[in-house]
């Protein structure tokens, strides 16, 4: 195996780091299940993988994040607690919302639940983890789950808010979007 | 719906019919009018438990045939306006839709196209139902009609029983030009937004409502969509102050933009257009700010007592939804400030005689619907 770089694809300030190898689909699958720590992140501005370091990554990228510390690359264990088997989720509540404003010193949101309704909701800036920082704006959407585990044979209360990453679009897929766009707008019987 | 036996009756042949529905919280808003045969939908808004779609409940509920359902008005696409749309374009198989004017079509078909595709991937914003409507526009072989001001957008005759009874104009009176060509200018920059990761419900639409007029003989109603006062003079509801050629009479029936807030009234509404003791029609809107505030209220009464509202404004000690004892508590532990907005469907229907020498406006109000008293 050669041992060229795979550059990552940067986004603004929020760096999702997409290696578009094999199984790309799955992957990005994996990116919008962030929130139980499936998905690839690099906090770094000007990193990269190497082709051989980026498929095992992929295949063992379950359960770990990857973060840059001192200016490389690398693996770092991301417990999940909730979805680990000896854990016991003795009541919870995973709920999914978007940031509607964000204050001084804390952020108001909004809260769906499963049968359609909405809860308004306000939390500490401090909510909020350093690494999703980058996505922490008004309208970004988050997971907020809370309830009581026995996590190690210890029960804890537990609260935890992540934000979602969408995988962007990449140049094949936005030129076949634009192409459907179009086509529709063709289609279209205009006045 | 559990509302009351006269509720489900068809207006008199003779009848028009303005209604409001209404469903508290900030879930949403559309009006069903009634002209002639015709019935028109304006925006649509759903259950949010059943996804039942109210207007269309409404009609099959009163007994009317939905392919009496000549236009499908989309006022702008904020969600709280258009959940359901493409449902009711599916049913409503003689409908035109009408949708807020764009010059640059290939642009903002792009845009929609590119803004449906994010919000599939996990979003919030309801654009995709906008996308859907013009993907059924195609497959269903619905005229689309771009909406902007001093346009006339149907004419409908009024026949009863061999006698005629005068014609319905159906006017558009915004967007302005201005707001159009921005419109225009912005799409480009709208586009960009391709590149963030970050999923964003879409701001801002409010300026390019559809402000729709009713009018037959004397009798007009005017529906203020979502549509703000500008500082731009030739834009919002200045545009429509200044430079508005479609009123003969003053409205009747005005619905309050903007769930009554402040930044959708004019003194000069009121002055130049309305007078004064219309009867007045609006939504709240209970999310994070609350609409109307109590100074506009008092403003909106000063103008006239018939001002009724689809349901309360809720500023009491909010709430959480009810949940285990110990979720419960733990909700109140992590969160600052947790609230449930309730779905309250409430509805503000008129009808009037258009027959009578001088007809008389009746107000009738189902579910959560009031009057606001002093």
């Amino acid at each position: 195996m050669s041992n060229t770089l795979v550059q990552p694809v940067w986004y603004e300030d929020a760096q999702l780091l997409r290696t578009d190898i094999d199984e790309e689909s799955i992957l990005t699958k994996q990116i919008d299940d962030l929130y139980s720590g499936y998905g690839l992140i690099d906090h770094g501005s000007k990193g990269f993988l190497s082709e051989q370091e980026a498929p095992s990554l992929y295949e063992s990228s379950k359960g770990f994040i990857v973060s840059q510390e001192l200016g490389y690359l690398r693996k770092i264990p991301r417990y999940n607690y909730y979805k680990d088997p000896s854990t016991i989720t003795n009541d919870y509540l995973k709920m999914k919302g978007f940031v509607t404003s964000i204050e001084e010193d804390s952020f108001k949101g909004r809260l769906f639940s499963d049968d359609g309704t909405y809860e308004l909701v306000e939390f500490e800036k401090d909510s909020v983890s350093e690494e999703d920082l980058p996505l922490f704006k008004e309208g970004a959407i988050f997971y907020w789950i809370f309830g009581l585990f026995t996590i190690r044979k210890q029960r804890k209360k537990v609260s935890e808010i992540r934000f979602q990453r969408i995988a962007p679009l990449n140049p094949n897929e936005f030129d076949s979007l634009m192409d459907k766009a179009d086509k529709l707008n063709e289609a279209i019987d205009w006045d | 719906m559990g509302l009351k036996r006269n509720f489900f009756t068809l207006p008199k042949e003779t009848e028009a019919e303005i209604t409001l529905i209404g469903t508290g919280g900030g879930y949403g808003e559309s009006m069903v009018v009634r002209v002639g045969r015709n019935w028109i939908i304006v925006d649509s808004c759903i259950n949010p438990k059943t996804k039942d779609v109210l207007p269309l409940q409404y009609l099959e509920e009163i007994g009317a045939n939905l392919n009496d359902v000549s236009l499908v008005i989309c006022t702008h696409w904020h969600n709280d306006h258009i959940r359901g749309l493409s449902h009711i374009l599916e049913v409503c198989e003689n409908a035109k839709f009408i949708v807020p004017r764009v010059n640059d079509k290939d642009k903002f078909v792009r845009f929609i196209t590119l803004d449906s595709e994010k919000e599939a991937k996990g979003g919030f914003s309801s654009i995709d139902e906008f996308g859907k409507c013009l993907e059924l526009s195609v497959s269903k072989k619905i005229k689309v009609v771009r909406a902007s001001s001093n346009q006339v957008l149907g004419k409908i005759q009024f026949n009863v029983g061999g006698n005629d009874l005068g014609e319905f104009e159906i006017d558009s009176l915004s967007p302005s030009e201005s707001v159009v060509a921005h419109f225009d200018r912005e799409l480009g920059a709208l586009l960009d937004k391709r590149f963030s990761v970050v999923s964003v419900p879409e701001k801002g639409p409010n300026d390019k409502s559809v402000v729709i007029l009713i009018k037959h003989k004397k009798f007009s109603a005017l529906l203020g969509a979502d549509l703000e006062v500008k500082e731009n003079q030739d834009q919002g509801w200045h545009d429509i102050i200044n430079n508005c050629l479609m009123f003969n009479t003053k409205p009747v029936i005005y619905k309050l933009p903007h769930h009554g807030s402040q930044n959708g009234y004019h003194e000069d509404i009121f002055k130049n257009i309305i007078g004064d003791n219309a009867i007045l029609k609006l939504t709240p809107w209970n999310r994070g700010s609350k609409l109307p505030e109590l100074e506009m209220l008092k403003k909106y009464r000063e103008h006239s007592t018939d001002l009724f509202i689809t349901s309360p404004v809720h500023n009491n000690q909010p709430r959480p939804k009810a949940r285990s004892k110990s979720l419960h508590k733990m909700a109140e532990l992590f969160s600052k400030n947790l609230s449930e907005m309730k779905f309250e469907l409430g509805i503000v229907r008129s009808r009037i005689d258009l027959s009578d020498s001088h007809p008389m406006v009746s107000v009738e109000l189902f579910g959560s619907a009031f009057k606001v008293a002093d």
